[in-house]
């Protein structure tokens, strides 16, 4: 890639002689110039503002600012909903994340290799994931409602797994696995989309090649194309896990974090603590812990399995 | 053992919109014989390796393995190697691991994979690459490693799907003996497929010459050169082109004439295939090796010339004349000076093709064998 | 000469030959497609056809409307009532967002993909960081910046939060698809006589079309399916957008408005649904990381 701009009539008009700086980096830094405008609004300041108000206690009616420095760290450790939120993060994360994992892997692979009807199934598929996550907990509530829902039949007069009065989501051992199930009915598709990507993008002739040698359906999935895909589910994997830790209008809108605590994650807890305890600069020592959760978290994972090596074809 | 391809025909798609790619194909290849499917692109050869290849089925037709039939087996279980224009080397691998692919699926012991690796990298000449991966070679060298792969399995036949066209003209000259080096040592039958007709006289045994689905014409280098069977053999094989016109056959007492360009020339055909032509249009050809420049316009065809084009040891000159471009061979200090000049034609050289069918009439190496027979 | 290998040891999976192993293949993914089609086409289809009931065909969980239960009077939600102002909103702001996130992630792929200046890499993966944070952190703060400037209940202040959230992504996308693109063709365009802007406008944007369309996509999910950032930034109804006005309406105690929920749920289904159908390529392209 040439690093020299060719001296040439009609380029910028204004010139910059006089200023010691590289036209080209001048230009460059221009065009980023809206993003990091929008990723300081965005991002920057508010986080910055949410570290500031962890240092702080500030009960949201009557919003004084109370310096207590380290003093909400420390609460929050106490703070026994914590762990138990934090946990449930955990779990919530992992379920939601394997699940989606193995659906949304099995769904590529055969979208990959269909020919009849590809581009309709293709469609059903990628609309899963299109769908806003308020109509798909709206439609989930609405199927799981004791009155309305399809499933609540199913689920207790065909299964029997729970009582005709008992609404699946208000039980304490079912209300998480619901939780998981009706979130990866969406976000399976997210690592479909990522996956089919790359499947699409294996040349046929190293499967032929494969076969020339004797290589079997087995052989040809393991030598060819799990090589060709691990980079990108590595990468996928991360993004859900960040994003399930952080899922926050799922979960809210289901259950509020019930019943009683059992689907309260940290995310849920923030903003209890924040909008119903009054406790903001709690609530912000906690969503700092989450991020610092989440950063520690994803170095590890990068140290441990270098996507960014891996997905390189 | 042989691969016999008894009338293998291959359609795609159906009803009006069915396009037959391969049509009735006959051919077969002995033991440790090299065969070249060559013709232009689109004219079936590389969906008649597929079928050969297993990974295709061809709609008609036989394709056997010796005495198996394999028409219907899928590729797995022929025991081939088919090497490929854009290699497929596993970028994953090492260029160990990629050569001894075949064999880890056949389950042979690490130790023994190995050793046939390290063999074949020895006779390829690529032992130094082993353990790079296949990123970081030349165009060249991967296609050695292909190779390799295929050697290290020992199979019972060998294919190429026009392995060298994605290489310069250097490599390809490199490239060639290591081919048949390696399919010597291997001593299976070999075809080969390429739309490069140098290549196909170069390594065959024998040429098959492919045309729109069908065979045009099947024989060793020297025969599909001095004797095509078709206009299209004659005009396909051989560099510059056979020069080709219309004409017209000629009866008289004497014999037969064949007048074209203004010009008349005497032929014998051994066969007596000139009368059914006589009186009527054919098609002269002649391969401008054949042609002679002479000063005197009116001494042979009248050309003007146009331009010159040196290669060092001959030179090609082309020529406008009234029946259209003419190119010939000329010597390697000939200059045209863009005058004008007369192109005789060497008669016993002629080639004659039926004006429809594109057929051969008679054959032109009878002729040359009476001129030239060896002394008895 | 060749070894004589038995070629009935050859075989395909768990030991079976190939052609009975081919069918099985073709069995389960016809099977797989099937069993796909059906887990998620059944909840949209539950929520057509629920929508097309009378509250009380509801109570009896059928499934197909009967032909008097039959309606479409739920549909009237949207030309009544502040759902059909929620379904405006989000269609304004989706709108809105899509626009701008074109606009700046191409300016921004662009100066990425072919200005020199150092630490782009760094630069791009800091921008993926802002992803580690969860909405809710970036709420308040948020409530209380917007407040200041006075965007909050503005369609606008909200198009800005949610084009901002989209950055990383489409940058980065607008960067990987803008290095593909031959230089070449902007040099031909230059010899030509044309400045840098006119190149860009006449050779990339026209090229990038594939990128432009995932990222327009990757918007429209973004935007469309957004509540916590509406939530947050338009607390007053009449300025809300579809997902938190629909999740007041269902909360506001008994007697949930379910038909008309439903009805407007199947009104925001519809253009995803399109969507996926028609432009199924464009989001496979643009979800093709080369590398992180």
């Amino acid at each position: 890639m040439a690093g020299k701009t060719v001296e040439r009539e009609g380029t910028p008009r204004f010139s910059l002689d006089r200023i010691p700086v590289d036209t080209e980096t001048l230009l460059g830094i221009g065009t980023i110039i809206p993003v990091i405008l929008l990723y300081l609004i965005i991002s920057i300041i508010p986080v910055g503002f949410a570290v500031w108000a962890s240092l702080h206690e500030i009960p949201l009616l009557n919003p004084e600012w109370t310096w207590t420095g380290a003093g909400n760290y420390a609460e929050v450790f106490r703070v026994e909903r914590f762990w138990g939120a934090l946990g449930r993060g955990v779990v919530f994360m992992i379920g939601s994340t394997l699940l989606q994992l193995v659906v949304g892997l099995w769904m590529a692979l055969t979208l990959n290799r269909i020919t009849r009807g590809q581009r309709i199934i293709t469609a059903v598929v990628f609309t899963a994931y299109l769908i806003p996550t308020v109509v798909v907990s709206l439609l989930a509530l609405f199927m799981f409602d004791t009155f309305y829902g399809v499933f609540h039949v199913m689920g207790s007069e065909w299964l029997s797994i729970w009582g005709t009065q008992e609404f699946a989501l208000g039980q304490t051992d079912l209300a998480m696995p619901i939780l998981i199930i009706v979130g990866s009915w969406k976000f399976s598709v997210f690592i479909t989309i990522f996956t089919l990507a790359q499947l699409r993008s294996i040349p046929q002739r190293f499967y032929e090649a494969a076969k020339v040698c004797g290589a079997n359906k087995w052989d040809m999935f393991r030598d060819v194309t799990l090589p060709r895909i691990q980079g990108v589910i590595l990468v996928a994997v991360l993004l859900r896990s960040i994003f399930m830790f952080n899922k926050f209008d799922l979960i809210w809108i289901l259950t509020q974090g019930g019943p009683g605590y059992a689907t309260t994650t940290l995310p849920v807890l923030a903003y209890r603590e924040a909008f119903e305890a009054s406790n903001y600069g709690l609530a912000n020592a906690m969503a700092v812990v989450m991020f610092l959760f989440l950063a520690a978290g994803g170095i590890a994972y990068f140290k441990a399995f270098n996507p960014s090596d891996e997905v390189e074809t | 053992m042989t691969v016999t391809l008894d009338n293998v025909t291959r359609v795609f798609g159906d009803g009006s919109d069915a396009v037959v790619a391969v049509d009735g194909i006959d051919l077969t290849i002995d033991d440790g014989e090299f065969v070249t499917l060559v013709g232009p692109s689109g004219c079936g050869k590389t969906t008649t390796l597929r079928c050969v290849s297993g990974l295709d089925t061809p709609s008609d037709g036989t394709i056997t393995f010796g005495d198996r039939d394999v028409t219907d087996l899928p590729a797995q279980q022929r025991d081939i190697a088919l090497l490929f224009q854009d290699i497929a080397l596993y970028p994953h691998m090492s260029v160990r691991d990629n050569m001894a692919y075949g064999l880890k699926i056949a389950g042979v012991p690490k130790k023994e994979r190995y050793e046939k690796v390290a063999d074949a990298a020895e006779l390829l000449q690529i032992t130094e690459q082993l353990d790079k991966s296949p990123a970081s070679l030349s165009g060249g060298q991967q296609q050695r490693v292909a190779l390799g792969r295929s050697l290290v399995r020992d199979p019972t036949v060998f294919l190429f799907d026009e392995p060298m066209s994605d290489l310069d003209a250097k490599l390809k000259r490199e490239l060639r003996p290591v081919v048949e080096q390696v399919t010597e040592e291997i001593g299976c039958p070999v075809l080969y497929v390429t739309h490069d007709q140098e290549e196909a006289m170069t390594l065959s045994d024998r040429v098959a010459v492919m045309n729109d689905g069908e065979l045009e014409q099947v024989g060793t280098p020297k025969e599909v050169y001095d004797n095509p069977h078709t206009e299209f053999v004659a005009s396909f094989i051989g560099q510059p082109t056979t020069q080709l016109f219309d004409g017209e056959l000629r009866e008289s007492d004497d014999g037969f004439t064949v007048a074209f360009a203004g010009e008349e020339y005497r032929v014998e055909r051994p066969d007596d295939d000139l009368g059914a032509h006589a009186g009527g249009p054919i098609r002269v050809g002649i391969r401008p090796q054949y042609i002679d420049v002479v000063d005197d316009p009116s001494d042979g065809v009248a050309a003007t010339h146009l331009l010159d084009e040196p290669l060092g040891d001959e030179t090609h000159s082309f020529f406008e004349t009234d029946v259209g471009e003419v190119t010939v061979v000329t010597h390697a200090d000939f200059v045209g000076a863009k005058d004008e000049y007369g192109l005789v034609v060497d008669p016993d050289q002629l080639m004659l093709f039926d004006s429809q069918t594109g057929e051969q009439i008679g054959t032109s190496t009878a002729v040359r064998e009476k001129k030239y027979a060896p002394s008895a | 000469m060749s070894t004589d290998t038995d070629y009935d040891d050859i075989r395909g999976v768990f030991g079976i030959d190939f052609r009975t192993a081919d069918k099985l293949y073709q069995g389960l993914l016809l099977a797989s497609a099937a069993f796909f089609f059906v887990l998620i086409m059944f909840p949209i289809y539950w929520m057509l056809q629920s929508s097309l009931k009378t509250r009380e065909a509801r109570r009896a969980v059928t499934w197909l409307p009967s032909a008097e239960s039959l309606t479409f009077e739920h549909y009237d939600v949207l030309f009544s009532s502040d759902v059909g102002l929620y379904l405006f909103n989000s269609a304004v702001v989706t709108l809105g967002t899509i626009v701008c996130v074109v606009a700046v992630s191409l300016v921004a792929g662009y100066g990425l993909a072919r200005l020199n200046f150092g630490h782009k890499e760094n630069f791009a993966r800091f921008l993926l960081f802002g992803y580690m944070f969860s909405p809710i952190v970036l709420g308040l703060p948020l409530y209380l910046i917007w407040q200041e400037i006075g965007l909050l209940n503005t369609r606008v202040g909200l198009i800005i939060a949610l084009t901002a959230i989209s950055m990383p992504f489409s940058v980065w996308l607008m960067w990987k698809y803008i290095q593909t693109i031959p230089e070449a063709m902007e040099e031909s365009a230059w010899v030509a006589g044309a400045s840098r802007w006119q190149a860009f406008r006449d050779v990339i944007i026209p090229q990038t079309q594939p990128a432009i369309i995932a990222a327009a996509l990757f918007a429209f999910a973004l935007a469309w399916n957004d509540f916590t950032f509406a939530q947050i930034l338009l607390p007053r109804n009449e300025a809300t957008t579809f997902a938190p006005g629909i999740f007041r309406l269902i909360n506001q105690g008994y007697g949930a408005p379910w038909g008309d929920a439903l009805a407007a749920s199947m009104l925001t289904t519809v253009p995803p649904l399109l969507f996926a159908y028609f432009l199924q390529s464009y989001l496979l392209k643009g979800f093709q990381i080369r590398s992180l």
